[in-house]
């Protein structure tokens, strides 16, 4: 897959950034006991929250449209990489040390974003492919709407039928109703095309009903098993992009505590002296 | 097999035949029956031929086939089945067997499914007035229903829910008795033992934190009494600065020698204006360029010679054997606050055993006193000759009557044997000098320490005596001072690999805490 020029750039960027910072970080530690309080320290605690709010500032050049600060392309591949930069600098600047339970919530969330981030990465390359394979040239709108009309159809042919044959519409009906949080769910089922057992149930549900209903009955299942490959279809669109929205649930919300606990712990570190001025 | 399509066209009917097996019908490009609406699958059905006749098959098409108004998946075609497709509707005109089939094609504006709806609608409402109720399907959104935001779960909802239970955990960490969770390391073990204003130091930031202004010395000499380092000192570092806290070490006294070098790697930059330095103005390790021990001498007038002592061989004892000697023999190491270090050399306990004060051979057994006055052994001896014992013991006033009570012979010959050993064994080592009528000997002074702004402990150096006091098998002069070199010391202090401390193994900063 081409990679776009400015990713590439970023790529020898973020090598070089992280050569320059490993070869500084066991200098210092080599000179001195590395800790958050130290002035090395405090420099990569600096440096990390800086590109903690300039990543956080993506979301909002996203949507700022008219900015010429930068293409939006640029935006992005510069925060794929600092993102994972960000992780290696917020590492050098604890030293090593995991004591301050504030601190050590802050590089938590720090590290579900950042891992957040590239599995929304890796998510954006993969996910599409697998998307085109599954859509079809009805969206996802249309398939609902003709989902609902052929419900209208086996209404039409289930009204005025025996008890039996209303009891069949309305099971059929009913397995197909989402659920509450399907979307979600979706994330974690493991979809299959069941083989059609059509055959076998459809004998057994003709048996129920009085012999003069079995051909609209046959009529009726017809037209419920074609819902049921089109909300199939649907449901297989669907989850494709929910899994590349559903990173964005972890990875939005969990920037906006991130920064707060990083404010926390910068109040303790002057609130506690740990940073003199 | 073929077929033969009479398709509607504005200038009347079109007449078309196909060659083939098998005729596609659909939106695609390869179909042979063609429709541009929408409702029409690319491939959405076939017809084809077997030895029985024509059946039309379902692709698996969305809005399906239906044939004289039913949806079929598969279905043997007769004459005058109507076929509706999307808008298409396709009369059979004839299906024999073997024979051509003959299709007579129609578009409607209106897709198929929708005369389907009006047929089934009306029958449905008449049944509905026979025999169940109505049925009315429920209109469901299945695309909102499947997507991942929810009425009151989206990313702005699940970021209030965080922010609240965020905040909830930071108001309970900032409470006065919970600020352990700020934390960065565990408190020396001093500090752990101890309390102040009733609450342990380990739990109470404050007691050594000032808000806001960090660590105060102030707050350390609370408990810590200190003097100063140096009085020229430029800018003396705060306790904190070497005494650094919460790096999970037992004991803050123990400050790494990269604290002492950054001083005096150049000790002129950080003293005051117009003071030059009383000790080296550049030390920047102990083993590159510490100054070497300056050259003592010891002006002690005991005199003894170290090399003779410590013969390989051994040296003749009371008793004319040779025996060995060892430096702990003499030096024998005593335990003293803790700490071992070789204790002070007694006459009795080390000497004696081999330098006996005998006077007279008639008096093979008694030895005049050591130390104290010269008086001593002058008595002993006019005691023994005299027939009266115990004299030492006896306080002056009573040595004296005893001396007055003793014959005039008695006196010369006592005077003779006690100057005569005074002559022989103390001179040995004492310095011996005429006062009046009587031989005194110079007391000596042992030196105990030869740094003053050292301290040293031979607590922790358990090794040869030899490996650092190479000069002592020989040493004549009892002025030869026999304090190891600085290389000696530096085979262990100043190596990094031997992780041996260098400068606050010797030097203090300031006394020690009170």
């Amino acid at each position: 897959m081409p990679v776009a020029r400015s990713g590439i750039l970023w790529r020898r960027i973020f090598v070089l950034l992280l050569i320059a910072l490993t070869a500084s970080y066991f200098w210092y530690a080599r000179r001195e006991f590395p800790h958050g309080g130290s002035q090395w320290g405090l420099g990569y605690g600096i440096a990390g929250y800086a590109l903690i709010l300039l990543l956080a500032f993506f979301g909002i050049r996203k949507r700022w449209y008219r900015s010429r600060f930068g293409t939006l392309e640029q935006w992005l591949q510069s925060h794929i990489y600092l993102g994972v930069l960000v992780m290696i600098i917020l590492l050098f600047h604890t030293g090593g040390r995991f004591n301050d339970k504030i601190a050590v919530a802050t590089l938590l969330l720090t590290a579900i974003v950042v891992l957040s981030g590239i599995a929304g990465a890796v998510l954006y390359v993969t996910v599409p492919r697998l998307l085109t394979e599954v859509e079809s040239n009805l969206v996802v709108e249309e398939i609902s709407e003709q989902l609902n009309q052929l419900a209208r159809q086996m209404a039409r042919i289930a009204s005025g039928r025996s008890t039996a044959f209303q009891r069949i519409y309305n099971e059929l009906i009913r397995e197909s109703m989402p659920g509450a949080f399907a979307g979600w769910r979706l994330i974690l089922s493991r979809l299959r095309r069941r083989k059609q057992q059509q055959s076998r149930d459809w004998a057994h549900l003709l048996g129920l009903v009085p012999k003069d209903e079995q051909d609209e009955l046959r009529q009726m299942l017809v037209v419920s098993r074609q819902r049921k490959e089109l909300e199939l279809r649907l449901i297989f669109q669907q989850r494709y992009r929910n899994v590349l929205e559903f990173w964005l649930y972890i990875h939005v919300p969990f920037t906006i505590v991130l920064l707060l606990f990083a404010a926390v712990h910068i109040i303790a570190a002057f609130y506690y002296g740990r940073v003199r001025w | 097999m073929s077929f033969i399509l009479q398709r509607a066209s504005g200038r009347g009917f079109a007449l078309t035949q196909f060659r083939d097996e098998v005729l596609r019908i659909g939106r695609g490009t390869n179909a042979e029956l063609r429709s541009e609406n929408p409702a029409v699958a690319l491939e959405h059905a076939i017809i084809e031929a077997d030895a029985a006749g024509w059946t039309i098959i379902d692709k698996g098409s969305i809005t399906g086939t239906y044939v004289n108004g039913r949806p079929v998946e598969a279905a043997r075609l007769a004459k005058g089945d109507v076929i509706e497709i999307g808008d298409l509707r396709i009369e059979v005109q004839t299906a024999d067997a073997g024979k051509p089939m003959f299709l007579r094609v129609a578009s409607t504006d209106r897709p198929v499914a929708a005369f389907v709806e009006e047929e089934v609608q009306r029958k449905s409402q008449e049944r509905a007035a026979v025999r169940g109720g109505s049925l009315r399907a429920p209109e469901i959104d299945f695309a909102g229903a499947y997507r991942l935001a929810r009425p009151y779960f989206t990313r702005v909802t699940l970021i209030a829910i965080l922010m609240i239970i965020a905040l909830v955990a930071i108001s309970q960490v900032v409470e006065p008795d919970n600020q352990r969770w700020f934390r960065p390391g565990d408190v020396s073990s001093a500090h752990a033992r101890h309390a102040r204003n009733g609450k342990p130091i380990a739990n109470d930031c404050i007691a050594c934190h000032d808000p806001w202004h960090g660590v105060n010395d102030q707050n350390c000499k609370v408990c810590h009494t200190q003097g100063p380092h140096a009085m020229n000192e430029l800018a003396p570092p705060g306790c904190v600065d070497c005494h650094a806290e919460h790096r999970d070490s037992a004991r803050l006294s123990i400050v790494g020698d990269a604290v002492c070098i950054n001083c005096h790697r150049d000790l002129t930059r950080h003293m005051r204006p117009g003071t030059t330095p009383s000790v080296a103005a550049r030390v920047s390790s102990f083993a590159m360029n510490h100054p070497e021990f300056p050259p003592h001498v010891d002006r002690n007038t005991l005199r003894f010679n170290h090399k003779k002592h410590l013969q390989p061989r051994g040296i003749q004892n009371a008793t004319g054997r040779r025996e060995v000697l060892t430096c702990v023999g003499c030096h024998k190491l005593v335990e003293i606050k803790g700490k071992i270090d070789p204790g002070p050399i007694e006459f009795e306990q080390h000497c004696q055993r081999c330098h006996l004060l005998t006077f007279d051979l008639r008096y093979p057994k008694d030895e005049v006193p050591h130390g104290g006055s010269i008086d001593l052994v002058y008595s002993a001896v006019l005691t023994k000759e005299s027939g009266m014992g115990g004299i030492a013991q006896l306080t002056p006033e009573a040595r004296r009557l005893v001396q007055m009570r003793a014959g005039t012979s008695e006196i010369l010959r006592s005077r003779h044997l006690a100057e005569q050993v005074i002559e022989v064994a103390c001179r040995l080592c004492h310095e011996i000098r005429k006062d009046g009528l009587q031989l005194v000997a110079t007391p000596p002074v042992m030196a105990t320490s030869w740094f003053d702004r050292v301290k040293f402990t031979h607590t922790q150096h358990r090794i040869e005596c030899i490996s650092c006091h190479d000069l002592a098998p020989t040493s004549t002069m009892t002025k030869d001072v026999l304090l190891p070199s600085r290389a000696a010391c530096t085979q262990c202090h100043g190596k990094s690999e031997t992780k041996v401390g260098s400068c606050g193994s010797c030097h203090e900063y300031h006394e020690r805490t009170k």
